[in-house]
């Protein structure tokens, strides 16, 4: 019996905590343009999750990206129970504001 | 019983979900190489509205919840370098490892997830230097 609570209490464990969203803003209008991929994570989030390329994914810029989890990624999670947990980055793409891409997301001031 | 609980105990002290680390990188913003800065800032992440119950439970109605609430919300990555610094070149998001267990915890002693926090790290391009 102890064991199988003990097993049942790792599980539990590696199953909790480990849903969120976050979004981050960078201040150019949206084009309307959204890229989204899958990010491969394993072993509870041990095991990380190649960088994503914002310039390759919106070459004219980006206007918001993130990162959350949805029903498709969810689904493998719990039925590996964490071993492979995936997650979905997005990013929106900026409207083209000039032929060179503009350089973003930080303070503009340091730009006048 | 008693070997149990200390068990229970241990395994949230050393367990939570990983770093869960993810880049995001903007490499066009660093060239011509440039002087870098780096900014660390919290961000905190909590219940959705279906939530009921804790651990395994928790994870299955969080997950699936769309409305799962981001207590910091949307940043304003403007607002995040100091003046001086016109463009980020890459942003980390990850947990650490007392974020994550005190988020098993949390989940398990308060029933639901109230508080999840985690870092973000950005590298800040200063590419006219003084």
């Amino acid at each position: 019996m102890t064991r199988y609570v003990a097993l049942l209490t790792i599980v539990m464990f590696g199953w909790s905590g480990c849903a969120y969203r976050y979004q981050f803003n960078t201040g150019l209008p949206p084009s309307g343009e959204r890229v989204q991929e899958w990010r491969h994570i394993g072993l509870w989030g041990w095991i990380g999750a190649e960088p994503f390329d914002l310039d390759k994914a919106c070459p004219m810029g980006v206007s918001r990206y993130g990162s959350y989890i949805n029903f498709a990624n969810w689904l493998p999670a719990f039925i590996t129970v964490g071993l492979y947990a995936p997650r979905t980055v997005f990013a929106e793409c900026a409207l083209a504001t000039s032929p060179a891409q503009p350089k973003t997301g930080a303070n503009p001031e340091a730009q006048r | 019983m008693i070997r149990v609980v200390a068990l229970f105990l241990c395994i949230g002290l050393i367990s939570g979900c990983g770093p869960y680390r993810i880049k995001y990188l903007q490499p066009h913003n660093a060239e011509p190489p440039a002087q870098t800065f780096q900014v660390v800032t919290g961000h905190a992440h909590g219940i959705g509205p279906l939530v009921i119950g804790g651990g395994a439970y928790f994870f299955l109605l969080q997950s699936m919840s769309p409305a799962l609430i981001d207590y910091t919300g949307e940043i304003d990555t403007r607002k995040i370098c100091p003046v001086g610094y016109d463009a980020i070149s890459e942003v980390q998001h990850y947990h650490n490892f007392g974020q994550s267990s005190l988020a098993a915890l949390i989940s398990w002693v308060g029933i639901v997830n109230w508080y999840h926090r985690s870092n973000v790290i950005y590298q800040c391009v200063r590419s006219h230097p003084e």
